[in-house]
């Protein structure tokens, strides 16, 4: 039967039908969260040893399109036990939507058609506007209707991407339009990229698309705002990266010139933004900011030509760069989520840095585990983060991109102010603030802290990666 | 492991600290025997490989010791012990642990062989440090461990940047990936690497050392993280950190010095000389002693800098003499700077203050630690028979040889160096005792026996330099045989 290779997303859209069902007789947070958590496991192992490279429907699944399901998975997992702390109630529908979340982000790592890619992305961005207003909270609600606003608007600009894409090249399939060889300089197919770039770029939070971003991440509950961060920008993120890999031909250089003057003004707008921050939650969402920046360095190596110059052939440098795109997705998850997963430890409602003074002295654990994570956000070694952009910028260097490669690094020297304030604040030991330490969301972050470590020292991981880094 | 210890984690850190320092140096006895230079005791593990399309990247991680950095590792144990004995009983877990993570550091950096490894270590060891200054430290010590942080790290950006472009250049000679510090500097394949590329390889590198040594125009987080850390971690950052700079010098950069443009020598030389003429300088306007040390520390490391500049344009005996003089200036400031640092933290325990005007005539009741005080600062300034005189010694003459007269500008240094260090002591432990520090007890026979086997190697390491010159020697003049 065809279908057996579809148990994962039946899987998925089953269970979030039972929860919704069993919120008629329940609403307690631990039977349906417990249950969400057990599916997510089941789907994540169903997935992870199902055969690969088939394609059925418009899926067409390889080791690449897997390990990005898996990821999206992973970064639903961690929100699931941080949110019932946050969530005041109606546990139900909460946990139903994220599964639904999870079967459109698994669907749109599946698909290379753009019609399949667009409802599903819609899919995760309609669930992310009900969670974000979840608690129904003025802030909540204030947030939720900035992000909603914005990202209809980002819907329309995806439609006509799309649109144009398929004026260009006849066809909404990515694989086909890839292999369509004689596509040559097409004005149509530069408005496409502009427009898509600009509709997904809402989601990934690309400079002159940030806006709604730091609001959004400040007024949505923290689990919430750990996701959006996250898994929200992961998906936009992969679109893009299909779109960009197998929509354009490497000879068109615009798509690197495009990309680079984004990365280099989303970096340094993140990062020049955050240093003068104090809110806690603002300064971590500049930071999102900042790293969408160093991710999108990956799409300006994408679209780089090749050239004399270049090192070695454009394939290699675009494998590594791709491999340490995957690398830096996972550690991004669990470096980005945990600190606002934190966020959660402070009582108040609006988290300010100075709310976090004193943390070490409640608990060490937490707080050192709190600073793996910026240090990891910051590509201090021993971390995850480090050796995403290690490679990352590697790869940067023997594509011949050296300036690009040298503003990045002054780009990660400035956020280190910023990170190390935070480290700096929670050491410090005056201060009488008195934190939530709910098992939930300390065990969270101390584990989440631990991962990171442990990605720190995975060159295997990497070196795999590299070997499936192919779209 | 100190972080899991309580309340005995002081003890637990000392007691496996021995153990390492003492299994160590026993190991290294037995390996280096019979030593002529070069690589030896090496050990290596392939730890990922990715081999396709045309491609291979290797990372391996390697170790391997020289007989210049395991005399490295071993003073990197040694003062890391020296800096969890002085940290006082109220210090938790938190504070040893640090420590300890620094010493692996410290000691991994010496010992390894590949260099994606080598640059985590060099972060790794300025991470503890950063929180041992931010949380233990006093004053504005926020800021101060910003500062350290943040210009120690723009340096090794540079450094990262430096490696990338290496085994890039590898990679279009041999269509491998590799981070082996053996492959990347070996000379037959530096000569092919383009001069423009050597030269931006070069800079990253030198601007990384430097700042970690620190030379001149780079200094400027030094005075304050010096001041502002506590005391253990004035001994950690002058004794254990700086050596980092002075190797990446002596043992990275050096192998590789004979393709450099003979401006840059001349050019690194005159930074050492304004080094040691500045610093010493600044150390006698200072007011604070903590201070002054800190400065009298970075003029001695000068001698490095110089050291390396001048073996840059020097050959045969002298080179190897003056390598080894600086490897053992490194080794030697080692020592100085702990016993000047811990009899200081001794004093301030007792007085609570560290400016020079508040003290006086401190002879009268403290005569064994202002004795103690003032062996370290005749030590820091060269006097003969002392640990520093050697290296000083060394580099001075040799130096002679390559700059001539020019030599006269460190003899004046050390001039300034001996009047700041005379003048001080005429200050504080002579002249009139000042009656509002009260009755001061003396130290008692613990702190006698830390500083006492402190001054012992300060004075064995004076008198009989020859057992661990040997092996500095040795080291030089393989290096010599490979330029």
């Amino acid at each position: 039967m065809i279908y057996e290779y579809l148990y994962a997303l039946i899987l998925l859209g089953l269970a979030g039908f039972i929860t919704l069902a069993a919120g008629i007789k329940t609403d307690s947070k631990r039977i349906l969260g417990g249950f969400t958590f057990v599916v997510l496991i089941a789907a994540f192992f169903i997935l992870l040893f199902q055969e690969k490279n088939y394609s059925i429907l418009s899926l067409n699944i390889s080791s690449f399109d897997t390990y990005w399901a898996l990821i999206f998975l992973i970064s639903i997992m961690v929100v699931i036990i941080p949110s019932m702390n946050d969530i005041k109630k109606r546990f139900d529908v909460y946990y139903a939507l994220l599964l639904f979340i999870a079967l459109s982000m698994v669907i749109a790592a599946f698909t290379y058609n753009l019609i399949v890619l667009f409802v599903s992305f819609e899919g995760v961005s309609i669930g992310t506007y009900v969670l974000t207003a979840y608690n129904k909270t003025k802030r909540n609600l204030e947030a939720s209707l900035k992000y909603f606003m914005i990202s209809t608007i980002g819907t329309s600009f995806n439609i006509m991407g799309i649109a144009f894409f398929y004026l260009s090249t006849r066809t909404f399939n990515l694989n086909v339009a890839a292999a369509d060889i004689g596509l040559g300089f097409n004005r149509s197919l530069l408005l496409a990229l502009a427009f898509i770039t600009i509709g997904f770029g809402f989601k990934i939070a690309i400079f002159p698309m940030q806006q709604w971003a730091i609001d959004t991440y400040d007024g949505a509950p923290n689990s919430v705002s750990a996701f959006l961060s996250t898994g929200g920008k992961l998906v936009a993120y992969m679109i893009l990266l299909k779109f960009l890999f197998l929509g354009f031909i490497p000879d068109y250089n615009y798509v690197f010139f495009f990309f680079a003057i984004l990365a280099i003004l989303t970096m340094t707008y993140g990062n020049l933004a955050a240093l003068m921050e104090n809110n806690l939650k603002r300064i971590l969402g500049y930071s999102s900011i900042a790293q969408a920046g160093y991710m999108i360095l990956v799409f300006a190596l994408i679209g780089y030509s090749y050239y004399p110059a270049v090192l070695v052939s454009r394939e290699v440098f675009v494998r590594f760069a791709i491999a340490s795109a995957m690398f830096y997705a996972i550690a991004y998850i669990f470096m980005k989520a945990g600190p606002f997963i934190a966020m959660s430890l402070v009582k108040s409602d609006k988290v300010m840095i100075d709310d976090i003074v004193g943390l070490s002295k409640k608990s060490r654990w937490t707080a050192l585990f709190l600073a793996v994570m910026l240090l990891s956000l910051a590509g201090v070694p021993l971390t995850g983060g480090f050796i995403a952009k290690y490679f990352l910028f590697f790869s940067l260097i023997i594509g011949n991109l050296w300036w690009l490669a040298v503003i990045a690094i002054i780009n990660s020297a400035i956020s280190i102010f910023y990170y190390f304030r935070i480290i700096i604040y929670s050491y410090r030991k005056e201060g009488e603030n008195d934190f939530n330490m709910a098992p939930g969301i300390k065990y969270s972050v101390i584990i989440m802290g631990l991962i990171t470590l442990a990605l720190g020292v995975s060159f295997a991981l990497y070196t795999y990666l590299a070997g499936i880094a192919i779209i | 492991m100190s972080f899991f210890a309580g309340n005995q984690s002081k003890t637990v850190s000392l007691v496996s600290l021995a153990i390492l320092t003492v299994f160590f140096i026993a190991y290294s006895a037995f390996e280096f025997r019979n030593y002529t230079g070069g690589v030896i005791a090496y050990y290596n593990t392939l730890l990922a490989q990715f081999h396709a399309s045309g491609i291979t990247i290797n990372i391996d991680f390697s170790l391997g010791l020289t007989g210049f950095t395991d005399l490295l590792v071993i003073i990197s144990l040694f003062i890391t012990m020296f800096a969890v004995l002085m940290g006082s009983k109220s210090h938790g877990a938190y504070f040893y642990g640090l420590f300890m993570a620094a010493g692996f550091g410290l000691a991994g950096l010496f010992m390894v062989r590949n260099f994606l490894f080598f640059y985590i270590f060099w972060e790794v060891v300025l991470i503890p440090v950063f929180f041992i200054i931010g949380k233990y430290g006093t004053g504005n010590r926020e800021r101060s461990s910003l500062k350290f942080f943040i210009y120690t790290h723009i340096g090794s950006l540079f450094l990262l940047l430096s490696i990338f472009t290496l085994s890039t250049y590898y990679f279009l000679n041999t269509g491998i990936f590799t981070f082996q510090i053996g492959d990347l500097t070996a000379l037959s394949f530096l000569e092919t690497v383009p001069t423009a590329g050597f030269y931006f390889i070069i800079f990253g590198f030198l601007l990384a050392f430097l700042i970690k040594l620190p030379s001149f125009p780079l200094h400027s987080w030094l005075p304050d993280a010096y001041n502002d850390a506590p005391y253990s971690g004035t001994i950690m950052l002058s004794g254990g950190l700086v050596a980092m700079g002075g190797y990446g010098l002596l043992g990275i950069l050096y192998p590789i010095a004979g393709l450099f443009p003979r401006a840059l020598a001349y050019f690194i030389i005159l930074l050492g000389l304004i080094s040691i003429i500045y610093f010493s300088f600044s150390a006698l306007f200072q007011t604070d002693l903590k201070r002054m040390a800190a400065y009298g520390s970075a003029a001695e490391m000068a001698f490095i800098t110089i050291a390396f500049g001048t073996a840059l344009l020097s050959t045969g005996y002298v080179r190897t003499l003056d390598l080894s003089g600086g490897m053992y200036q490194i080794i030697a400031h080692t020592f100085v700077a702990a016993l000047i640092f811990a009899s200081l933290s001794m004093l301030y325990r007792r007085t609570q203050t560290s400016k020079i005007y508040d003290l006086g005539g401190l002879n009268r009741e403290l005569p064994v630690l202002s004795s103690f005080l003032l062996i370290g600062m005749l030590a820091s300034l060269g006097l003969p028979s002392l640990a520093g005189f050697i290296g000083e010694f060394s580099v001075t003459i040799s130096a002679f040889q390559s700059i001539g007269l020019y030599t006269l500008f460190i003899v004046l240094g050390l001039i300034i160096t001996a009047a700041f260090y005379i003048w001080a002591a005429q200050r504080f432990l002579f002249g009139y005792f000042n009656e509002r520090l009260g009755r001061l007890k003396d130290i008692n026979k613990q702190e006698f026996l830390i500083l006492f086997f402190i001054l012992a190697g300060t004075i064995f390491l004076g008198v009989y330099p020859t057992l661990l010159f040997k092996l500095l020697t040795a080291y030089a003049s393989h290096l010599g045989g490979l330029i």
